[in-house]
């Protein structure tokens, strides 16, 4: 049994390895993945750069210096403008321009109220936050202003402030990046799923469309052994797939400027180790998935076609993780694929999971893959899938 | 020895092989003809255990083929009808896949395979992937990895279907060296020259059951006409087309 079990695993491998173009576009996969990964990353870390920096054009800032010094300080830009601010702000070749009248100089000096224009597009709604910080500034400039006013005359400049809005700012930049992250086990689960597709569906239904399933069944080799030997090829492929898809995103995560968004990035040994225990029961069990449903079909074409179904499959539970960051309930570790990501999102934080969760994920990964093998091997000695 | 008693398959309405008696011999080569549809694939399958009986028995060499499919499976060597080879394995690959599968020492695996490779004469094929091989060269690996674990029953479907004459040649000489060895050798054929040349006993089957059975002089002779071909055609198909 087990001689017969390796003569396949052999022969499928060595098969397997020979069909370059296969082999060319699953081992593609990965390095797609963590170029999609860091593009991603960066462009977070680009825009939100952009967000933060604010380029002003000021019409007459030479009345108004003081104020002019205070937003330099706070950052932001100050650049001359066009002799047209409106023309300009509205064909968009610019997008604010702040003007200061002549009046403002002589207004501040005799403390008298002025007033300041900024012309902007409000239809324009991702320069908003922008806007909202500009004026941010000018109005605190313009209270301490007031302040120094009032203790002027003798008054505390807390008595014109009586109640002070502080902003909490939950959607911000960090989360934003470690949802990010938190798509990394997502992307290797899909890689797995993904990666050995053609390989399933080549030693199944590539198998039967080319009538080569007859004369190997009349061997006499167990039906599970057939199997078994098949599962354990589409098992390495998927394996090495995985592992090197989760070593490029790490090396991704690691290699970006992450503590630019404020992100620590620090995965161990012991963390990467857990999280190889958690990945392999999953391929295991996955590989037997495709495998099952690739002997339904009827050609390689058709297996193709519903093991893409398949990919999405891993993506339901990913989604809910992306949605749902934070803790997780035992119960939501024993749900199959849900688990697994949970563990590992969990883990690319640098969070360890509970013993508990971790052999509840394995446990029911093995479990349930030598079950759906079980189901494949008795599916293939049906007579209606050898000469259907 | 392969004896089957009573042998049945119904498939739905239809009825494919219908209570068929049979004892095919050793050291004979028996050669199963019929119309398209006879039932001779049918036959083929439930004797090499892929495909259940509705009814009957099979037993080879003492071994119920229905209740142990792969018991049987060890003692035979199959040419499925239009059984795929690997296309990314060589010739001898494709051949010493089969052997391993059923256990063969990697001592005899090899001489088993250089006999074979010599006598279907394949040595300019022996190292090629299967990729561009022409039917010839496909049916003689196909039927290689079948025989090469020398079984001591033979089932040919249709051996040699599109083959060129030197082929041809070759296959049956193969044939008559496994007669020789004393081996039990069931072919089925639409070729009737083939048979003619071929074939210790001829059956004949119709519509799932035995029209005819015996050597090819006593068929001929039964049918009173004077050619195998004839002596098929006013068989199975009856008087009226024999006529014309």
């Amino acid at each position: 049994m087990f001689k017969q079990f390796w003569v396949i695993f052999n022969k499928e491998v060595k098969d397997a390895v020979r069909d370059r173009k296969a082999l060319m576009s699953a081992f593609f996969l990965p390095v797609l993945m963590a170029v999609m990964t860091s593009a991603g990353v960066l462009l977070i870390i680009k825009s939100i750069d952009d967000a933060e920096h604010i380029t002003l054009p000021v019409a007459g800032a030479e009345y108004a210096q003081p104020l002019i010094q205070w937003l330099e300080e706070q950052g932001i830009t100050v650049t001359p403008a066009p002799a047209d601010p409106v023309a300009a702000v509205s064909d968009q070749s610019l997008d604010f321009v702040l003007i200061i009248p002549e009046q403002v100089t002589e207004d501040l000096r005799s403390a008298k109220p002025s007033t300041l224009w900024l012309v902007m597009d409000t239809s324009r709604q991702d320069l908003m936050s922008q806007a909202r910080t500009i004026k941010r500034h000018i109005r605190n400039w313009s209270s301490q202003v007031g302040g120094l006013r009032l203790l002027a005359q003798g008054i505390s400049p807390q008595v014109a402030t009586p109640v002070v809005v502080q902003d909490v700012n939950v959607a911000d930049s960090q989360k934003l990046a470690s949802r990010v992250l938190g798509g990394m086990p997502l992307v290797v689960l899909m890689a797995m799923f993904a990666g050995s597709i053609g390989l399933a569906a080549d030693v199944t239904a590539g198998e039967r469309e080319r009538r080569s399933f007859e004369p190997l069944l009349i061997n006499p080799v167990p039906r599970s052994v057939v199997i078994y030997g098949k599962w354990a090829t589409t098992m390495l492929f998927a394996l090495v797939i995985t592992v090197i898809t989760l070593a490029l995103q790490l090396l991704v995560a690691r290699s970006l400027p992450l503590s630019e968004l404020g992100i620590r990035f620090d995965l161990g040994a012991t963390e990467i180790l857990v999280m190889l225990m958690i990945i392999v029961p999953v391929v295991f069990m996955g590989s037997a998935i495709q495998l099952f449903v690739a002997i339904f079909a009827r050609s390689f074409k058709d297996a193709q076609t519903y093991m893409s179904l398949l990919v999405v499959v891993p993506m339901i539970p990913g989604v809910y993780v992306l949605m749902n960051p934070g803790d997780y309930e035992m119960w939501q570790v024993a749900i199959p694929l849900l688990g697994p990501q949970l563990l590992l999102v969990g883990l690319f934080g640098g969070e360890l999971p509970s013993i508990e969760a971790s052999v509840v994920v394995m446990v029911e990964a093995v479990i349930l893959g030598l079950l759906v093998s079980r189901l494949t091997a008795w599916k293939l000695g049906r007579e209606t899938t050898i000469y259907g | 020895m392969i004896k089957i008693n009573n042998l049945h398959k119904q498939f739905g309405s239809l009825c494919a092989v219908n209570k068929i008696n049979l004892k095919i011999n050793n050291g004979q080569i028996t050669g199963l003809l019929g119309p398209n549809g006879a039932g001779k694939t049918s036959t083929l399958r439930m004797l090499y255990g892929l495909m259940k009986p509705t009814g009957g028995e099979i037993w080879v060499n003492g071994v119920n083929a229905v209740t142990h499919p792969q018991l049987v499976q060890k003692l035979m060597g199959v040419l499925p009808d239009d059984g795929g080879i690997y296309e990314r394995l060589t010739a001898r690959e494709n051949i010493e896949y089969f052997g391993r599968l059923h256990g063969l020492s990697e001592a005899k695996l090899k001489t088993n395979t250089d006999e074979l490779i010599e006598l279907l004469d394949m040595h300019s094929i022996e190292h090629r992937r299967a990729a561009g091989f022409s039917l010839g060269e496909r049916t003689k690996v196909a039927l290689a990895r079948a025989i090469v674990h020398q079984p001591k029953h033979i089932l040919l479907d249709e051996p040699t279907n599109g083959l060129d004459v030197m082929t041809t040649r070759a296959v049956r000489q193969l044939l008559h060296r496994l007669r020789a060895q004393g081996r039990c050798i069931l072919f089925t054929s639409h070729l009737m020259h083939e048979v003619e040349n071929l074939c210790d006993r001829v059956v004949i089957i119709g519509r799932g059951s035995i029209i005819a059975d015996g050597s090819v002089s006593e068929i001929v002779a039964r049918a009173e006409v004077n050619t195998m071909e004839e002596a098929f055609v006013k068989l199975a198909y009856g008087e009226a087309t024999a006529n014309v």
